[in-house]
């Protein structure tokens, strides 16, 4: 089961000739994803390190069937390439790259939206299944399999602790990395309402960040719809008002938006929060 | 009781008000918002000149004839709080007012960019402001009632402001912003040369690729024109491949500190915080993490300082010398999870730096993940120590920051 991909997921690689596109393809295959080739405009009908290239993401679909891409064309060409994988009726777009600028980013979620495309991203480190498959950038010897649904704004925070999950003998179910930008598709609430459903997640470690009010959402929907235990951490405690520390989503917006304001908010609704993430699992216990 | 009206609460506009105060990443100048978006949208302005010089201030004065406002030019809103806004009846009194404006400081930098504008018959004063919400929609407020005292407004008496709510990608039309204008009291030719101006800004936020758009205030003249004194443009920099004359602006030189600068220019993400830790990550989670781990243990982090994943040796090297560049360093904390980022170029980068910028401040270094083993080799020979633990790590820099061992 798990959550949005698993060893079945049909992937594509855009920008799979590029040095990224091409390093963590190959690193994709390697940990037994379903990698059926990649797009890149131009060099179609080639083939780099055993996948074959198309020239357009319709028609690398037609050949294979794929029904997941992942993206890591620069920022400057993310919407059409976003715009294509979305037209041609791929199921699950992953968007790693980032600094797209955010009226770009908006459209990208407006037509996901309106075709039905899930769309992770984007400035994402992607989502993994343990043990079945991967897409995007998370290492894969920080992970093993089991009941942890892990979401996350954050990219090697994640990593800090898929490991410290994995050492603790808590395997995970999926992780899913919704990536720092402030505007995304796939959000809080959607994985958290996935997690929920999944028969394999016995509990759910959500990882947020100061700025925005994703965090007070999936309060809100905790607090409706989750009975799953929930562990939740907030990174940027010691953030300065309007400065942004690295993403663009950690915006501290005036009193709101801040961790403290967020843990509070998380707290009342049952969620357990700790101070350090080396308290993570012993509770999930 | 409040009247709730088509409004969604105080909180929503109380929020969306935040939003557009607190975005300081990518402020432009007044002076630019005008100069370079409201003239290119008509939006009406009265004349007005940059100035530089005393000189320049002086024939800027003579030119537009007092009275005048003199208004430094710097990347933050309050500016009439702080007496960085004055309105000047004569020549004498303007340039006292200059001289007065120019000798102080904003942010640890002298103020010598000031406009010169020319006086107006004031008879209301307005407020817009606009942002994206997180949802692809403009968000809109509009108040008759402008002026500094605006999140009061909306604490206290939210049926004053106005509220839309635009999709980002539709048709823009002042016909849509008539109807909440006139709710505030506004008639006739008046009510629709505000909703013509809001119109036009909307059309800006996303052919322009802004941020946030504000005039405060916007004024009503006593012959019934509506005009632009203040903008308050916010830029979304991730768009400057678009834009690429803005890197050429005033602002981009004034939003960053010259060590932020220095870090943006080698792909480091890189923000002040003030103690005495220099901090290090790769990955801005976990730079906050970091950060958040050393205030726990009772330190305080000097910096912010993101390689991002996946760093090459140089941009490790980079990163030091940005970092040790500021000074006031009590130690040095490298906190580096490998997942992309390959811990052999971590330390390759560490000890590079450390020959060529003779950093003898303690260094405390983690290095969890790939090529871990490679990385901690390269670190002993050079004579250095690696943690494998991220709080073992912090608490020691916080102890070295200390003075304890």
């Amino acid at each position: 089961m798990a959550i949005l991909l698993n060893k079945d997921t049909k992937v594509i690689v855009q920008g799979i000739t590029g040095f990224q596109g091409l390093f963590h393809a190959k690193k994709m295959r390697d940990y037994g994803t379903q990698v059926v080739g990649g797009v890149t405009p131009g060099k179609g009908g080639t083939e780099i390190e055993g996948f074959k290239v198309w020239d357009s993401v319709a028609e690398a679909v037609e050949a294979t069937g794929a029904n997941a891409t992942c993206i890591f064309v620069p920022a400057k060409f993310a919407k059409s390439a976003a715009y294509e994988a979305i037209d041609a009726g791929v199921e699950l777009v992953v968007l790693i790259t980032e600094g797209i600028p955010k009226i770009d980013t908006m459209s990208i979620v407006k037509r996901a939206n309106k075709k039905g495309s899930t769309l992770i991203g984007p400035n994402c480190p992607g989502l993994i299944t343990p043990g079945q498959a991967k897409i995007g950038i998370i290492p894969t010897n920080i992970v093993k399999p089991g009941k942890i649904g892990v979401v996350s704004r954050s990219g090697t925070l994640t990593y800090e602790v898929l490991e410290q999950l994995s050492n603790a003998g808590l395997g995970q179910s999926t992780c899913v990395g919704i990536g720092g930008d402030p505007y995304k598709q796939t959000n809080f609430v959607q994985v958290l309402k996935l997690f929920q459903e999944d028969p394999e997640t016995e509990k759910i470690v959500m990882l947020g960040e100061i700025g925005g009010n994703a965090e007070e959402l999936a309060a809100e929907f905790i607090k409706e719809h989750v009975t799953k235990p929930v562990v939740g951490y907030i990174a940027g405690k010691t953030a300065k008002p309007g400065k942004t520390m690295g993403h663009a989503g950690a915006i501290i917006q005036g009193g709101k938006g801040t961790a403290d304001s967020k843990i509070k908010t998380l707290e009342s609704v049952g969620v357990k929060t700790v101070n350090r993430i080396s308290e993570i699992p012993d509770l999930l216990k | 009781m409040k009247k709730k009206g088509n409004f969604k609460g105080t909180r929503n506009i109380a929020h969306s008000l935040q939003i557009g105060r607190a975005i300081i990443m990518g402020l432009i100048l007044e002076y630019e918002g005008k100069e370079f978006l409201f003239k290119k949208y008509r939006i009406p302005m009265l004349e007005y000149r940059l100035v530089r010089s005393r000189e320049e201030a002086e024939k800027a004065i003579d030119e537009l004839g007092a009275p005048v406002a003199v208004k430094a030019q710097i990347l933050s809103g309050g500016r009439g709080k702080m007496g960085l806004v004055k309105f000047s009846r004569t020549k004498e009194e303007a340039l006292a007012n200059y001289d007065e404006i120019t000798s102080r400081e904003f942010d640890g930098r002298p103020i010598n960019l000031v406009v010169i504008e020319a006086g107006a018959d004031i008879k209301q004063e307005v407020f817009v402001s606009m942002v994206f919400d997180n949802t692809g929609n403009i968000v809109v407020l509009f108040s008759a009632e402008g002026g500094v005292e605006i999140e009061k407004l909306a604490e206290e008496e939210p049926e004053k402001i106005s509220r839309f709510v635009v999709p980002f990608d539709d048709e823009i039309y002042p016909y849509m912003f008539a109807a909440g204008v006139g709710k505030q009291g506004f008639t006739g030719k008046v009510k629709m040369k505000i909703a013509t101006i809001i119109a036009t800004l909307v059309k800006m936020m996303v052919k322009e690729d802004l941020q946030l758009a504000e005039i405060n205030p916007l004024i009503i003249t006593n012959s019934n024109d509506v005009v632009a004194i203040d903008s308050r443009i916010g830029i979304d920099e991730d768009a400057m491949f678009r834009h690429p004359e803005r890197e050429e602006w005033l602002s981009a030189e004034l939003r960053d500190t010259p060590a932020e600068k220095d870090a943006h220019e080698h792909g480091l993400a890189y923000v002040d915080l003030g103690g005495d830790i220099g901090m290090l990550s790769c990955g801005a989670g976990m730079g906050m993490a970091t950060a958040d781990l050393i205030e726990y243990y009772g330190g305080e982090p000097r910096n912010f300082l993101d390689v991002g994943g996946g760093a090459s040796p140089e941009k490790v090297e980079n990163a030091l010398r940005v970092m040790v560049s500021e000074g006031g360093l009590k130690s040095i904390l490298i906190n580096a999870f490998g997942g992309i980022t390959r811990l052999d170029d971590v330390a390759k980068g560490i000890i590079e730096a450390k020959k060529k910028y003779n950093i003898d401040i303690p260094m405390v270094i983690r290095l969890n993940g790939t090529n871990q083993e490679e990385g901690v080799a390269l670190l002993k020979e050079a004579g250095m120590e690696a943690y494998l633990s991220m709080e073992d790590s912090v608490e020691k820099a916080v102890k070295l920051a200390k003075g304890e061992n």
